[in-house]
């Protein structure tokens, strides 16, 4: 039960910052779907939470942060790949200066928390 | 097709996606999932806990093909309706057969909208994309509203003439309403790319409207690993001088490791 409202907790907070992440793993690579949870699994984020990326990356489109373009695979359909766009890296820059901020703020209640509870 | 990729695609139908843009979506999913399948990665690990139709329609919302009043009401009452809105659809490099490429088919007629919710939806004068450039007939499509959901790459679409179009040019529909396109695709000359690097080479495919499959075929990050961008073209498939149709692929072979 614990766990389950762990990984509940997990995906909420997620939920906030996946589309930055979703960002950062094309912003010097274009990639297509499954390629990004490949890279997001490579630098550490094994599981997006209760829901997947698609949905995500259709609003990263529809608000045009990222472009996207079609290549060749092989044997298969052509894949679709994303890529940021220059609104989408003027998005990712600000969404991780916001990021490190309020992880600043959180951490420092968290840390008083802490500090009290163990005093 | 996976029994997950059905299903979502029979829920785009049901919320009303034209059908080229849930082949695509359904697509590219089936695509992912195989590709997690021979990697060994559970179907979880790609779409999370979400089942089908929760990330269909999640997906089709956030991509702004259906709007949320219309995705409660089918959501409750199943009401059969025609889905607002998806834009221009282009898919010239995806589908060139004999000279033309079909860029997209709308699934419904402006006369089977039905009213959802609101105030009536502003019409738009459809206007004349044919014997534009397709580059210059997204540019013309975006100015007057609609949504480009596909766009084919510039390097692509220039050069390549608009032939056809539905609605025909002067009709009125509301925003947003999917338009289809067929351009005329002439094949090209396949060039000469042997002893050029892979990037060289697709600065030169690319303009044409090819596109580029390595061989061997292996993913990005084990690519650059191995610096495989660094070697030369040892050969290539088809030969220089053949007539090849685009959006087709010319297949490169990489010289061996340097020492």
């Amino acid at each position: 039960m614990q766990g389950m409202a762990s990984e509940s907790r997990r995906s909420q907070m997620l939920r906030g910052v996946l589309d930055l992440c979703l960002l950062a793993v094309v912003v010097d690579e274009p990639a297509y779907g499954y390629e990004m949870t490949r890279r997001l699994r490579e630098r550490g984020l094994s599981t997006v939470g209760e829901g997947s990326i698609y949905p995500l990356l259709g609003r990263l489109e529809r608000e045009g942060l990222v472009a996207t373009h079609r290549e060749a695979s092989d044997g298969g359909p052509p894949r679709k790949y994303y890529s940021a766009s220059p609104s989408g890296r003027r998005a990712l820059d600000e969404g991780v200066r916001a990021w490190r901020h309020v992880r600043g703020e959180v951490d420092s209640v968290l840390a008083t928390i802490e500090a009290e509870v163990a005093g | 097709m996976r029994k997950y990729v059905e299903e979502c695609r029979r829920e785009w139908k049901r919320l009303g996606v034209p059908a080229v843009i849930a082949d695509e979506m359904a697509s590219d999913l089936d695509a992912d999932l195989a590709e997690a399948e021979a990697e060994g990665i559970p179907a979880a690990g790609v779409l999370g806990g979400a089942d089908p139709n929760q990330l269909a329609a999640a997906w089709a919302r956030e991509r702004g093909l259906i709007s949320e009043p219309r995705l409660r009401k089918t959501s409750r009452t199943r009401l059969s309706v025609v889905a607002p809105a998806v834009g221009l659809v282009v898919l010239g490099a995806l589908l060139g057969i004999g000279g033309f490429a079909i860029l997209a088919k709308p699934t419904a007629s402006p006369s089977s909208v039905q009213p959802v919710h609101g105030p009536p939806p502003r019409l738009v004068r459809v206007p004349n994309l044919i014997g534009l450039q397709l580059c210059h007939a997204q540019y013309v499509a975006h100015a007057h509203g609609f949504q480009l959901v596909v766009r084919v790459r510039q390097s692509f679409c220039r050069g390549n003439v608009v032939t056809h179009q539905r609605p025909t040019a002067n009709a009125l529909v509301p925003r947003h309403w999917p338009m289809a396109l067929r351009a005329r695709l002439d094949p090209v000359r396949v060039p000469n790319l042997v002893g050029k690097s892979e990037g060289a080479a697709e600065n030169i495919l690319d303009p044409l409207g090819l596109m580029v499959r390595h061989w061997p075929n292996l993913p990005l990050q084990v690519r650059r690993h191995m610096r495989l961008s660094d070697r030369r073209i040892v050969g290539q498939n088809p030969q220089p001088g053949t007539m090849l149709q685009p959006p087709h692929a010319v297949t490169l072979w990489l010289s061996p490791a340097k020492s």
